[in-house]
């Protein structure tokens, strides 16, 4: 596949803070790229570099491309972001709003009405086109925020933290929305979150700490190389159990009233089961996840 | 492009319903504190001719300081965008950043002059009210071509202060200071005359006063002509002197053009050090 994001030893210095530093990065055209890390590693950073917002102390990066700092305009035409925050004005209405944002993109007025159409469809709010933005809803809102991203037709979307404050269904709602201009329309998605659980829908995720890249890999790779499946026993006297376990040399953690013992794979758990039949309330075996992962990579639980 | 910014400036200015009200509120205290007292006493309880001449003088100052406070006013969508990080959203669309600036200066600017013909609009009635004529068809277009020049030299001198104001507090703590100073700078609470020397000379140094001047000079005009008609030209003169019709310097009195030169000569200084300022921004 083509690239399209190409990032080599980008840095960022605040006075002596060094948010970003020395970060390779390569996005495929039509992926949807997962950008991971606890509040404070060099996330919005990066993506205010990549999106011509700041200018980057050193590095390059080229976009479909163009280079950064030589071809601003060109690369500004071909990108579409949803902010973190809301940047529309929330005394227009949605249409008024996203007539307005794409207004800027020279489009012939037809063009432009029929290009404001589409997004509102694509983003499923042709229904609230007339209604004042302050007065919608917080996915409402999103969604907004992301047809006005898709006005001009970009090739490529970054979100930056775009389910962030969003109650678990909505949440599914916006990326619903992202997984379908991926897939219908090829786009390609470049999303920074610190929810582990949202990168693990992604293609392709670049785990990030004190700026620089400290992991990456599809989600299963990440997964398989950072965390492990784990047997999770609830014994009927915690006191004899650990003791036996300790007589035994298995290696094990004790969470509140259950133990947990790390297993390679889930079949590993059968003979641990067998053997400790008498002593067992009740059990689990669970696959491990992303965040698992992610507090073995970052060694901290996600600042979220 | 230009166009579209400036529009969306415009709706977002004009549909905050009561942001609109109090952009007008100090134009409604000053003309309400006439209407309850300061307009006997500056006319002193005469009507007729006289009490219009007086009428006419403190409208033409209501409505100098209004296309100063309205476009001030109207600049706050710029502070708002820019404390709010709305902007953030034109920065990165492919607009080139002196257009997204001039979208500023021309929303305001029209805004201003929009504010200011509404301002001239209450003028009128309470003009008429106190048993005032109608403007003329010349003086009216005489009054809109110094609304256009008031506007554009505020709007030069405001945009120059907003470069150093970068939120919604600051920006509301130097309206609310302008906004009690302004009438005073200008001199239309009081009479210049009765102000002490220093202070007349303050206000002489404001640019925009010069506009008040023009102001006054186009709607006095006819009413002064009838109420000094026959009266000792020497008369005339100290009354000008004293309404601030026309400023004198050593006896001299300073020639219309001269007021035309300072309100123009304001306007490209201050858009000068605007620019140089936005520059050594940008390079810091």
């Amino acid at each position: 596949m083509e690239t399209i994001i190409e990032v080599k030893q980008l840095k960022k210095k605040y006075g002596h803070i060094v948010a970003v530093d020395g970060l390779d990065l390569t996005v495929k055209k039509g992926s949807l790229l997962a950008f991971v890390g606890p509040n404070g590693a060099g996330k919005s950073t990066t993506i205010h570099m990549l999106t011509t917002f700041l200018a980057p102390d050193q590095g390059e990066i080229t976009i479909a491309g163009y280079h950064i700092g030589k071809d601003d305009d060109k690369i500004k035409a071909h990108i579409g972001i949803v902010f973190q925050d809301s940047v529309l004005d929330a005394l227009l209405t949605v249409k008024e709003n996203l007539m307005i944002r794409g207004g800027v993109y020279h489009m012939k007025r037809d063009e432009l009405k029929q290009a404001v159409a589409e997004a509102m469809k694509v983003t499923d709010i042709s229904d609230i086109s007339h209604r004042r933005y302050g007065t919608l809803s917080g996915g409402q809102r999103r969604r907004v925020d992301i047809a006005r991203a898709l006005i001009h037709h970009p090739h490529i979307l970054f979100l930056d933290e775009p389910t962030t404050g969003l109650d678990p269904q909505t949440r599914l709602l916006v990326w619903d929305t992202i997984h379908r201009l991926q897939k219908e329309q090829g786009m390609t998605v470049f999303l920074t979150t610190h929810y582990m659980e949202e990168a693990s829908k992604a293609d392709y995720v670049y785990v990030i700490d004190n700026g620089k890249i400290v992991a990456k890999g599809t989600p299963n790779e990440l997964k398989d190389q950072y965390s492990s499946d784990t047997l999770q026993i609830k014994p009927f006297d915690k006191k004899v159990f650990h003791q036996l376990l300790e007589q035994d040399q298995v290696t094990f953690y004790k969470e509140a009233d259950t133990v947990i013992i790390p297993i390679s794979q889930g079949w590993d758990a059968e003979p641990l089961l067998a053997k400790y039949r008498p002593y067992i309330a009740s059990f689990q075996v669970l696959n491990g996840t992303m965040d698992d992962a992610f507090v073995k990579i970052t060694g901290k639980e996600l600042r979220a | 492009m230009l166009f579209t910014l400036t529009l969306r400036h415009l709706k977002i200015h004009f549909r905050d319903k009561v942001s609109v009200f109090f952009s007008l509120l100090s134009v409604f205290i000053i003309i309400g504190l006439y209407v309850l007292f300061l307009g006997d006493l500056v006319s002193n309880g005469q009507s007729g001719e006289y009490r219009t001449m007086m009428d006419q003088w403190i409208m033409s100052g209501v409505i100098a300081v209004s296309g100063f406070t309205t476009t001030l006013g109207a600049y706050g969508i710029l502070v708002d965008d820019k404390s709010k990080k709305l902007d953030r959203d034109f920065i990165v669309a492919p607009i080139k950043p002196a257009i997204r600036i001039l979208s500023y200066l021309l929303s305001a600017m029209t805004i201003g002059a929009i504010m200011s013909v509404v301002t001239l609009v209450f003028a009128q009635i309470y003009i008429l009210i106190y048993g005032g004529p109608f403007l003329d068809i010349v003086t009216i277009l005489k009054l809109l071509g110094l609304i256009i020049i008031n506007v554009l030299t505020s709007s030069s001198i405001i945009f120059f202060i907003i470069n150093f104001i970068k939120t919604a507090t600051a920006f509301s703590t130097v309206s609310t200071i302008v906004g009690t100073v302004i009438g005073f700078l200008m001199g239309i609470y009081v009479p210049l005359g009765n102000l002490p020397r220093a202070i007349q000379v303050a206000t002489m140094f404001f640019p925009t006063s010069h506009a008040g001047v023009l102001f006054r000079m186009v709607m006095m005009d006819a009413s002064m002509t009838e109420v000094f008609a026959g009266a000792p030209a020497g008369e005339l003169t100290s009354l000008q002197e004293f309404l601030g019709v026309r400023y004198f310097f050593n006896g001299q009195v300073m020639p219309v053009y001269a007021h035309f030169l300072v309100l123009i000569g304001t306007m490209v200084v201050f858009f000068v050090l605007s620019l140089i300022v936005l520059k050594y921004k940008k390079t810091k």
